[in-house]
């Protein structure tokens, strides 16, 4: 909306002409009172006035470079100014009517000038600039000194200054306007001959080129489009009109009712054109600048600048080549307004133009980007909305018509819906559904059953925005946000003063819409903010964390990094989430009396006082949130009566004697905090504020006490003191002190008889407080706030969250040591090697090859998918996924040595089980088969392969295990380790790395499998087997655990070994353990036994084991396999035995023959 | 008017059966329905028997049935209709009635469709694919397109389905047949098949269990497993409804997928044990542990 700054009245009569200078912050005007006037925009005031014409001023204009001014008048003359000396430096003499208009070239020494005389004049002032700009120093050039010997051209009265150049005839009637082309030799004219006219110049001549007719009253002004080949000018006839400038031909036009138009003018560098008319100011644009876009999960496809489709990739930040030009789809001169994407067919709608000239097309996509191909168009016609609103239909929508089309892909209509022709525009609503856009309410339609599902009043709502789970969907208006549920029922309206542009969903479901300027966002419960100012407006697309993609009106992408902070922390306060709140507090530095104000305003004092550190505001939210120790503190330091007034109040209403006294105390109020003693029962104290009140002499207050405390003597002597005497006696008499009584009678000099007593009964007694109250009495209940407790929660939660990073260095560390393993092996083939014949095992190879092949024959029974997969696979699971189970066998056999099968039948079953799918076709027939591959882009059928499930379980299947080792349950982690050895002796990877991976786990297994295992035999030891009890303690320790866990087993060997003395083995698993963990309170225990062990440094039981030998341990018989001594191993796992287990099923595995041939694991695909 | 065009008066009835909604059809009150000609009132019955069919309620089926009085061609079809409830009532066992029926009849797309499910009933596919080849009735094509991938023969599936998409103007029949054969392939069309379910799923008159567990599948298949639990839990929401076939399948596939997450499958097993203990998968597993029984024997050491 447009604002008044400022006023300038001082001119006299009408002002027909202002213009800006285009830097400095001055401006010119002219008007009927025949002066030019020159105001500062700084001081708001005239500077100067240039008086000289005779008549009305028409136009006035600043020269783009020097200082000077071009006017023109009735008094048929054109006037040039010099603003800085505030002089006339030239008068254009030639036309012989009004001069209607003049205006410099923007970059030659040119000026057009048009008249009533009905011709338009093109005048060369280079003479004027000449003569006006300091002469050159120096030598001059020979052109030139040539060049100044030359006459200069001058007029018939000599006048060298400005000479015409050119007079163009051609209109019938006078001429108002003539502007020159910004970069091209061309001049436009407007005449009250109702013809725009377009001129062309060379350096020589310039003729007229062409006619624009189509007004149907005079043309006050005209001028080109600053950047596009178009002509703009404005009519009495109340239209503004647009020409093509190539070929001279109508493009657009805007009639207003009423209205004259008299001034166009384009802005200097936005795309906006202002023009005044009868009843006031217009700013207008051509077209739309956002550029045609539509979502598809992570892709946006958009129409560049040029008319061309593009596609950006969120998650790769990437925008792609163009792949489609549009610029045939559209009519000359329309934009493209809308696309829509089908995913199903990877082809685009596209909608161009407004009503007549709207018009739609259909097209595929390249499946490659390759640039910006020419579309083949799959079906086309007319429409001003399109879009489609399932996988084969779309609709179309004309304004004009008011039909609704319903077409399927081969552009034939499936059905015609006459809809009301308030409708002006249809929006893609969910699948067969569409908005249906009126001026004053939008309504959801069905767009098959024909039926209106809801609808919800808003006034020119242009847009709709839904949010991803499309619960949500935000109407946009030029100034109004609604968000409703799918129901149309208004959750949120809203009013922006500045125009919406744009809006998109944040992923947490918190609105990001931009305006003219800005990027806001707003929630649910209505609570908007700006997030950040543009410099150019922008729309928003697809907000994601804290990046803002948009699209800009140069119709490029851009991020925009945004802070989210503060939304989030209003949506988690908003829908108390008090550990968002927590969260966002802690990691995020959101201060600022704006968001306190917002605690404050929205109840929540307490998440508040986490950010104020100003006592009194500190002191005030602790009140506010009943929080009084907080409050005292802060009462402390400000140390005010108000202050501690409002405490005292507070902390009486919830019971805190302790703090009500300390406020008495303070406040020095001692008759309230004698009272306080007395319900309190703190009779002593209550004693003391008696002596006070006696030390300070205030009877009244030592009166009150003593009536506290029931202390009659205190209070007779109160009375005496202050003469009250009759009283005394009184108090004395009623409580049965005679004897005080008598001597208060005889002071007064009186007796018995003369005092009248009325009877009175017992004396009375004070009541006792029967339970004496020191802790705080709570009265108000002031329990902790949620967040409160959250806070508490989470100081715990920190320590907790200290642990997985821990663990994180754990994995990190055993990650470590798979690479120290993967050196170990690397040791190892040689050895390997020695155990079998090299030609043998490529024997065994073949007869492996030809076994398959023997196989493939066998199961050929199996015919589709099945029959693919066993002639695809090269691995055994294949063979089982296709349910060919025995040549499976047959290959485990023969490459790992498999002989007992039964632990593999759950996996060998959840092979087979998990790629088979079902499909309910037709009711009541069988199902339909269908299978899970493994790639499911994989189109061929001779490429088929299963998905066999179980890698990607691994490293959890790894995790569970190591948990189940720290939690000492060591046959469960057996169990777990083992099943992972299973699966992965019947898995498929498919590529070398996953390979190495699976070849990884399969080593921790066997080491974690053979050291458990040794373990457990030691625990399941009689008492008294000393000895294999610290053999088998001393062999775990060699088990290539991680070192966190293989400080359990050194641990373990250590406190034995100390236990049964074994001191020197002792110290030297201390001193391992030591190499592990340098501190704590295990490590001290260590310390200890080495020390100790130090001192003894013997061995009272001797074992196998020495510390420093190089050895292995057998897995079936936990016996040490000294290097060199003969070994045999399992083909799976690759664990050792001593040669006499040879043909035993392999205690590790429990599947495999120890020493069997095999031929490898191949896993490979 | 084309029956099977987007307008016409039985288009929301015929949407609702294609797309599974079998017990809002059977719920719904034809009586109140107005239609514009006799025929289309005894199509809208024969729908909705149809229907009763599907939900295994064969015995209103036939009460349905016994109510309706018209004369000929459509007197013959609920003839035929009658047969072949009975035929499914009986135990699945060969009808001399109907046969001789289809026989007579061979020229109504009804007689002829119904004669086709017949055939695929007792498995005599040959006779089934002669019957519907012979048919023009986009029901009867959709049918001929599923025998040929029940027998795994996709090449002809696709030929058919090529030619039916000549004829169909898309409608709902050709898309729906068109799926089946997206859904058993993979990458483009099960792509396809994936946003054809998605949309049948994510619009109020065409979702039901059957519509969700075929995109439970293609998420599954399309290794989405993510989504493929979301659906899971439309699913539960939506609940059984109360066809048993459907029942079956979403259980043998979840089985697959709670394999696929690693995830325990035992209950699933027994449940499916239990509802259809018949079943050829069933039988299949269990063949395959028979085969594995004799692998255990012998390798055994």
């Amino acid at each position: 909306m447009g604002t008044l700054i400022d006023r300038f009245e001082e001119h006299d009569g009408p002002v027909r002409a202002v213009d800006f200078h285009p830097t400095q912050p001055i401006f010119v005007s002219g008007g009927d009172d025949y002066t030019v006037k020159v105001w500062s925009l700084q001081t708001r005031k005239c500077m100067f006035t240039l008086n000289g014409h005779l008549d009305y001023v028409r136009t006035v204009f600043f020269h783009h470079d020097l200082p000077w001014i071009i006017s023109c008048s009735d008094d048929q003359t054109i006037r040039i100014w010099n603003w800085q000396n505030r002089q006339e430096i030239a008068c254009l003499t030639g036309h012989n009517h009004y001069v209607m208009s003049a205006q410099f070239h923007p970059s030659q020494d040119l000026i057009v000038s048009a008249s009533l005389d009905q011709t338009v004049r093109v005048w060369d002032i280079s003479g004027l600039r000449k003569k006006h700009s300091a002469p050159q120093g120096g030598m001059r050039s020979f052109e030139e000194q040539y060049a100044r010997n030359q006459v200069p051209q001058q007029d018939i009265f000599g006048n060298t200054d400005a000479v015409v150049k050119y007079v163009l005839e051609g209109h019938d009637k006078g001429v108002n306007w003539a502007s020159f082309h910004p970069t091209l030799p061309l001049i436009v004219s407007g005449g009250d001959d109702r013809v725009v006219k377009l001129w062309r110049m060379s350096e020589t001549r310039a003729w007229e080129v062409d006619s624009c007719r189509g007004h149907t009253n005079n043309v006050p002004c005209v001028l080109f489009h600053p950047t596009e080949d178009l002509i703009i000018s404005v009519g009495e006839d109340r239209t503004i009109r647009t020409w093509d400038l190539n070929k001279r031909t109508p493009v657009k036009q805007f009639k207003r009712e009423n209205d004259r138009f008299w001034l166009v003018a384009a802005h200097p560098t936005m795309n906006l054109f202002a023009t005044c008319h009868d009843s006031g100011v217009m700013v207008f644009k051509l077209d739309r600048e956002r550029p045609a876009s539509t979502l598809f999960q992570n892709t946006l496809f958009f129409v560049n600048n040029e008319s061309q489709v593009q596609q950006y990739q969120f998650d790769k930040q990437q925008v792609s080549l163009p792949m489609l030009s549009l610029n045939k789809i559209s009519k000359s001169w329309t934009k493209i307004r809308n696309i829509s994407y089908n995913p199903a067919e990877r082809s685009l709608l596209v909608q161009a133009g407004e009503n007549e000239n709207g018009v739609y097309s259909y097209m595929d996509l390249p499946k490659e980007i390759v640039g910006a191909l020419e579309p083949s168009p799959r079906g086309e016609g007319a429409a001003t909305a399109a879009c489609f609103i399932a996988r084969n239909r779309f609709v179309t929508f004309s304004k004009v018509t008011h039909k609704l089309e319903v077409r399927d892909l081969r552009n034939t209509v499936t059905k015609v819906i006459d809809l009301d022709s308030a409708v002006k525009d249809i929006l893609y609503a969910g699948p067969g559904t569409i908005l249906l856009m009126k001026p004053n309410e939008v309504i959801h339609y069905d767009v098959q059953q024909k039926k209106e599902l809801a609808k919800i009043q808003i006034s020119n709502a242009k847009y709709a925005v839904w949010s991803a789970d499309t619960q949500y969907v935000a109407l946009l208006s030029k100034h109004t946000i609604i968000i409703a549920n799918k129901k149309l029922e208004t959750l949120m309206s809203m009013h922006e003063t500045i125009r919406v542009k744009s809006a998109a969903w944040d992923d947490s479901g918190v609105l990001i819409y931009s305006t003219l300027n800005h990027i806001k966002y707003a929630l649910l419960n209505g609570d908007n903010g700006t997030i950040k100012t543009l410099e150019n407006t922008l729309y928003v697309i697809k907000v994601s964390g804290r990046q803002c993609f948009c699209l800009n009106r140069k119709g490029e992408v851009e991020v925009v990094t945004i802070d989210p902070t503060e939304y989030r922390f209003k949506k988690a306060l908003v829908n108390k989430n008090f550990n968002e709140v927590l969260r966002i507090i802690k990691t995020s530095n959101l201060v600022g009396q704006n968001i306190i104000g917002y605690l404050q305003a929205k109840g929540y004092p307490e998440i508040a006082l986490q950010f104020v550190e100003d006592s009194e505001t500190r002191f005030e939210l602790a009140i506010e949130c009943d929080n009084l120790d907080i409050a005292l503190e802060e009462a402390k330091k400000l140390d005010n009566p108000v202050i501690w007034e409002k405490l005292g109040k507070e902390a009486l209403l919830q019971g805190n004697v302790p703090i009500v006294e300390l406020v008495y105390q303070q406040l020095k109020k001692l008759e309230k905090l004698s009272f306080l003693y007395l319900i309190t029962g703190e009779t002593e104290k209550l004693s003391k504020m008696e002596q006070i009140a006696e030390a300070r002499g205030d009877y009244s207050s030592l009166f009150q006490n003593s009536l506290y405390l029931n202390s009659v003597e205190k209070r007779i002597n109160t009375f005496i003191e202050t003469g009250l005497l009759p009283l005394a006696y009184a108090t004395a008499k009623t409580n049965g002190l005679d004897d005080v009584a008598e001597s208060i009678l005889s002071e007064a000099g009186l007796t018995e008889a003369d005092i009248q007593m009325p009877s009175f009964g017992e004396p009375n007694s004070v009541p006792e407080v029967t339970s004496v109250i020191t802790e705080p009495w709570p009265l108000e209940k002031a329990s902790l706030s949620y967040f409160e407790q959250a806070l508490l929660g989470n100081f715990e939660g920190l320590s907790i969250e200290d642990q997985p990073q821990t663990e994180a260095t754990a994995t990190d560390r055993f990650a470590a040591s798979v690479d120290d393993e993967n050196l170990f092996e690397d040791a190892e083939p040689i050895a390997d090697d020695e155990g079998w014949d090299l030609g043998e095992e490529e024997l065994e190879v073949e007869v492996d090859e030809d076994a398959v092949d023997d196989d493939v024959e066998d199961v050929g029974a199996l015919s589709g998918e099945l029959g693919n997969w066993v002639r695809n696979s090269r691995c055994a699971a294949g063979y089982i996924a296709a349910g060919a189970f025995e040549p499976a066998a047959q290959m485990l056999n023969k490459q790992l040595g498999i002989a007992n099968f039964e632990p593999l039948r759950k996996r060998f079953l959840e092979i087979y089980q998990a790629n088979k799918v079902f499909i309910p076709a037709i009711d009541g027939l069988p199902s339909l088969k269908s299978y899970v591959r493994a790639d499911p882009e994989e189109e061929n059928g001779s490429k088929a392969l299963p998905y066999v499930p179980g890698f990607d379980k691994l490293e959890a299947g790894l995790h569970e295990g190591f948990m189940l080792f720290k939690a000492n349950k060591l046959e469960e982690a057996i169990v777990v380790f083992r099943e992972l050895i299973y699966i992965v002796a019947t898995s498929v990877v498919y590529n070398a790395d996953d390979e190495e991976k699976c070849e990884e786990v399969l080593a921790v297994c066997r080491e974690y499998i053979l050291g458990l295992s040794i373990e457990l035999a030691r625990r399941a030891l009689p008492q008294d087997d000393v000895k294999r009890n610290l053999e088998l303690a001393a062999y775990f320790t060699r088990a290539q655990l991680q070192p966190s866990h293989r400080v359990n087993a050194l641990q373990v060997a250590m406190t034995q070994s100390f236990k049964y003395k074994n001191y020197a083995l002792a110290s030297y698993f201390a001193g391992e353990f030591l190499s592990i963990i340098t501190s704590g309170p295990r490590a001290e225990q260590a310390n200890k036994i080495k020390a100790k062990s130090d001192s003894i440094s013997t061995d009272a039981v001797e074992i196998d084991f020495d510390p420093y030998a190089d050895f292995d341990v057998c897995a079936g018989t936990f016996t040490p396999i000294y290097k060199g001594s003969p070994y045999v191993t399992e083909a799976l796992t690759g664990a050792k035995y001593h040669a006499s287990e040879k043909g035993k099923i392999c205690s590790i595995t429990k599947v495999t023959l120890v020493g069997a041939p095999a031929s490898g694991l191949r896993i490979l695909a | 008017m084309d029956p099977f065009s987007d307008s016409g008066e039985l288009y929301h009835l015929r949407q609702q059966f294609y797309a599974a909604k079998y017990n809002d059809l059977a719920n719904t009150n034809l009586e109140e329905l107005i239609f514009s000609n006799e025929e289309n009132k005894y199509r809208a019955y024969q729908l909705q028997i149809r229907s009763l069919l599907a939900l295994g309620k064969y015995d209103s089926a036939i009460s349905e049935i016994a109510k309706i009085s018209v004369d000929e061609p459509l007197a013959s079809e609920f003839e035929a209709l009658q047969a072949y409830t009975e035929f499914l009532k009986n135990g699945k066992n060969k009808s001399e009635d109907l046969e001789s029926l289809v026989s007579s009849h061979s020229d109504n797309e009804t007689i002829n469709l119904l004669g086709g499910l017949y055939y695929v009933t007792l498995e005599d596919f040959d006779s089934a694919i002669s019957l519907l080849s012979s048919s023009q009735g986009f029901e009867n094509i959709s049918l001929l397109v599923y025998v040929h991938l029940l027998l795994n023969k996709t090449k002809e599936a696709a030929k058919i389905l090529s030619n039916f998409s000549q004829i169909s103007q898309d409608s709902v029949v050709f898309t729906l047949s068109q799926s089946w054969y997206d859904l058993i392939n993979f990458d483009e069309s099960l792509k396809s098949a994936y946003y054809f379910y998605d949309e049948l799923s994510s619009n109020e008159n065409t979702a039901s269990t059957k519509n969700l567990i075929c995109l439970f599948i293609s998420n599954m298949k399309l290794l989405h497993f993510p989504e493929a639990q979301d659906v899971l839990n439309k699913i539960a929401e939506l609940g059984d409804e109360g066809v048993k076939e459907w029942k079956t399948d979403l259980l043998i596939n979840r089985i697959a997928f709670e394999i696929l997450q690693g995830n325990e499958y035992t209950e699933l097993l027994a449940e499916l044990k239990k509802t259809n203990p018949t079943c050829g998968y069933l039988e299949d597993l269990k063949e395959k542990n028979q085969v594995f029984d004799s692998i255990v024997e012998k390798y055994a050491v």
